[in-house]
């Protein structure tokens, strides 16, 4: 309940910032504050509601919540510090970044996205921005025909590509299907800025949990970090170099950097019980 | 850029460390551990035998009989060991054992030396001994290895054989022919001095010869021999002078005698000796020719008696004596009258006509009784004795005279004794001064010859004592060689150590995969620990995800298991298959094992 309250408390503040700029954003954040003290769970039904099969993604490692491998208890640990960051902050747009691909980046956005799912009253939002090599809906074996980059390339509205996942009431997909050519330009424009601004304006309690290419192989990280709230900056043990970090954390520049999550790590804080 | 990792050490980070790098510490080992192993197996045997010889220590006491051979053992046997390991020897036996058949055909001559040398093995076997004669702890070779490597156990066997049958046969023939060499050169060197010797013997001897009376050790007695030869003297010229005195106190008697004793006659008148009668009748005729003119009757009658009697007496010199005295008497005469008497004075101009009858007469008897002296005169003896009236019948006179004789006789031998000594006197002498001089140079001779001697004396000793040892050595009675345990076919073979290999192997491979895991590391910049990430970020990671097996891992993994355990099976059969091929059959290997285990 503090944590709504808290969040009203948010909402309002934006609204008086935002109140002496142009009629349209006046219109706006007046809906938004209509919304909000309305108070409604899920603001924004999504198009489908896709049936997934959680115990087959299993073997994705994809840990639902009814999971009792020992990786699940991590995931919980990370959900909720993130969690803790996010409200006493008010972020609400998250990226995951690595320094490197094959670190474990978009398995680590979807944990978190399914594990701040899991917790009531939290709405996510887990978004495939790595349009290099886009594979959420690869690893959530989505049926899906079509993505963002249908969505970059003007062929379909939002609003007809996110989608409800079976089992996981609180979190939208929004996916990405085929890598989207000039992919640092499209994420640079100011249409992706839009859409962002509008997906935090339309459900500001809501947290995007947005999957992003690797900062060292390509400008598109640093180009889009400045729209983020803060990053996840995800390391692997044996694979991601000292170098490699400091060189993220150097590029990532004044973009908040929440914390790290050390995958593939020999060492647990505890025994799972 | 490693600081980071360095705080996160100790031992957890060492087992941390160990588990991350398990795979290559696993991997370098095997492999390690795979090679060596290889190694072991493959490494070809090699075998040594190997023949042991002892020093033996001459068995006559050296105080007795001395070997010429005085060199150390070892020092003798690296000696023959050079000698034996000449080229043509070594060739001759690779030749006929065909030793290194593929380096034959394939290195040069010197590399197959070079092999054979690095092969052929001597080893000293020293024993800690007490020196007798210095008391000092030393080492004392008592024993000798000569040994031979090669792949076959009977080869190694078969010329280890040969070599060490070479060593000794070295050491005989070496030994021997040291003996002999110092027995010629003794000889060649007695001889010589031998030759000198005798030339300076020569030498000496005519030396001697030359200087027979002046060498030094006659000089003492000449010396002697000159004191007495001077005290002869001496006593001779004492005895000489004494003669003299009788001789002259006996011409003093006999002056005295009258050489004809006094006859009287029947009328007691005393006859006078036909020299008196003489005197008188000259004395009758000076008187009458002074008185008378010479053609008076007494003075023709004087005259003729005169030269009757001188013709009887044969005596001329008398004459002149005579004549000397009356013309003397007369002389004295004329000048009493030429004092008294003027000149016309009767006696004094008789007494003048006397004085120059007598005067020529004197002249005329003088000028024929010089050529008479001239005519006759050998020694003053002589001329004295012909005073001496041989028809002195006065028994006094004859004795006095005879006693004169025999005086004057010894008088003469004495002389000529005294004479004789002097000569021989002044020979000594010269005899005693020249010597100095000759003993010089007969030292020198004498120590020429002296010094060959002793030489040659050293020289006959050492000969002798060289024959000796000559035939200590022929007899191999001297220090020898004795093979006690001759070059037998090993069994074992002395290399390699496989287990040795094998152990070594382990130890490195074990190294080898550490360093591996530490380059490994050292070399990996990753992040490895919870610790590392904070240290760089600066918080602490939110949360650690452990690896997250699936159930496809899982299967993954037995069949990753599966597939090692084949692949390792595989390698062990083909291992074994290449051991058995190559090395040795399993079985025998199988029942060595057995056996070992069994023992």
């Amino acid at each position: 309940m503090n944590a709504n309250m808290d969040r009203i408390q948010r909402a309002l503040d934006l609204a008086a910032v935002n109140r002496p700029g142009s009629g349209a954003t006046d219109e706006a954040a007046a809906e938004r504050t209509a919304v909000r003290r309305e108070f409604v769970p899920a603001p924004m039904e999504p198009a489908r509601r896709l049936e997934v099969d959680w115990v087959a993604l299993r073997e994705n490692r994809i840990v639902d919540w009814s999971d009792r491998r020992p990786a699940a208890q991590a995931y919980r640990m990370l959900r909720t510090q993130v969690l803790q960051r996010a409200r006493t902050h008010h972020l609400s747009t998250i990226g995951v970044v690595s320094a490197a691909n094959g670190e474990g980046k978009t398995l680590t956005a979807i944990n978190l996205a399914l594990g701040l799912a899991a917790e009531p009253n939290q709405f996510v939002l887990l978004m495939d921005l790595d349009l290099k090599r886009p594979c959420i809906a690869q690893h959530l074996r989505l049926p899906v025909h079509s993505g963002l980059e249908a969505w970059f390339s003007g062929a379909a509205r939002l609003e007809d590509l996110w989608c409800g996942l079976a089992g996981a009431e609180r979190l939208f997909v929004l996916p990405t299907l085929a890598p989207v050519p000039d992919s640092s330009e499209a994420l640079a424009s100011a249409g992706t800025a839009k859409m962002l601004q509008d997906l935090k304006e339309r459900d500001p309690g809501r947290l995007m949990i947005i999957d992003l290419p690797p900062v060292l192989l390509s400008d598109d990280a640093i180009t889009i970090a400045p729209h983020l709230d803060a990053v996840v900056l995800v390391v692997t043990e044996g694979r991601t170099r000292r170098e490699d970090v400091s060189r993220v954390l150097e590029l990532l520049g004044n973009t908040r950097v929440i914390g790290t999550v050390l995958n593939q790590s020999t060492e647990s804080e505890k025994r799972a019980y | 850029m490693n600081t980071n990792t360095v705080t996160t050490k100790g031992l957890k980070g060492y087992l941390a460390l160990a588990r991350r790098r398990r795979t290559s510490i696993i991997v370098a080992f095997c492999c390690g551990l795979g090679a060596t192993l290889l190694l072991a197996a493959l490494l070809p045997a090699h075998y040594r035998s190997s023949g042991t010889v002892l020093i033996e220590q001459q068995e006559i006491p050296t105080d007795m009989v001395k070997s010429t051979v005085t060199s150390y053992a070892d020092q003798r046997v690296q000696v023959i060991s050079k000698r034996v390991m000449t080229t043509a020897t070594l060739l001759d036996i690779i030749k006929r054992y065909n030793l290194y058949p593929r380096e034959q055909s394939r290195d040069t001559r010197e590399a197959l030396l070079k092999l054979m040398r690095e092969d052929i093995g001597l080893k000293m076997i020293s024993a800690d001994v007490i020196d007798p004669r210095s008391g000092r702890p030393t080492s004392a070779t008592i024993a000798f290895e000569v040994s031979y490597t090669s792949r076959s156990a009977d080869q190694a066997a078969r010329v280890a054989n040969e070599l060490t049958t070479l060593y000794l046969n070295e050491n005989l023939t070496n030994r021997t022919k040291l003996a002999h060499d110092a027995t010629d050169f003794l000889d060649g060197e007695g001889n010589r001095i031998n030759a000198q010797i005798v030339d300076l013997e020569a030498k000496l001897a005519t030396f001697k010869d030359k200087n027979y009376s002046k060498l030094p050790e006659l000089v003492q007695v000449n010396m002697q021999l000159m004191d007495r030869n001077e005290e002869e003297l001496r006593t001779q010229q004492a005895r000489l002078s004494s003669l003299e005195q009788q001789r002259v106190y006996l011409q003093a008697q006999l002056v005295q005698l009258k050489p004809n004793s006094t006859v009287f006659s029947e009328t007691g008148e005393r006859i006078v000796s036909s020299g008196d009668r003489l005197k008188m009748l000259r004395s009758q005729l000076a008187a009458a020719k002074a008185k008378y003119g010479p053609d008076h009757p007494d003075v023709v009658t004087l005259t003729r008696e005169v030269s009757g009697m001188e013709a009887e007496v044969g005596d001329k010199s008398d004459t002149v004596n005579d004549l000397r005295r009356q013309l003397q008497s007369s002389q004295s005469q004329l000048d009493e009258a030429r004092k008294r008497y003027t000149a016309e004075h009767p006696d004094r101009v008789r007494l003048e006509a006397m004085v120059r009858s007598l005067q020529q007469d004197l002249d005329t008897a003088t000028a024929a009784a010089k050529v008479a002296t001239s005519a006759d005169s050998s020694s003053p003896f002589e001329t004295r004795d012909s005073l001496k009236p041989t028809d002195a019948d006065n028994p006094a006179y004859v004795q006095i005279q005879a006693q004169l004789a025999g005086t004057e006789n010894d008088m003469k031998s004495l002389n000529a004794q005294i004479g004789k000594l002097e000569t021989s006197i002044h020979g000594y002498e010269a005899d005693v001064t020249g010597s100095p001089e000759v003993e010089r140079e007969y030292h020198d001779l004498t120590r020429d010859l002296d010094n060959a001697r002793l030489r040659y004396q050293e020289i006959r000793t050492k000969q002798g004592e060289a024959r000796v040892a000559q035939s200590l050595e022929s007899d191999r009675q001297g220090e020898r060689f004795n093979l006690i345990d001759p070059p037998l076919p090993p069994e074992e073979p002395i290399s390699p150590n496989r287990q040795l290999i094998v152990l070594a192997g382990l130890v490195l491979s074990l190294a080898i995969a550490l360093a591996v895991a530490m380059l490994r590391e050292v070399l990996d910049t990753t992040i490895h620990s919870r610790d590392e990430l904070l240290q760089l970020v600066g918080v602490a990671p939110l949360a650690l995800i452990p690896h997250i097996a699936t159930d496809g891992d899982a299967r993954g993994q037995r069949k990753r298991f599966r597939l090692a355990l084949g692949s390792a099976a595989g390698t062990a059969c083909v291992a074994m298959a290449l051991v058995h091929l190559f090395y040795r059959p399993l079985d025998v290997i199988f029942f060595s094992i057995v056996q070992r285990l069994g023992m």
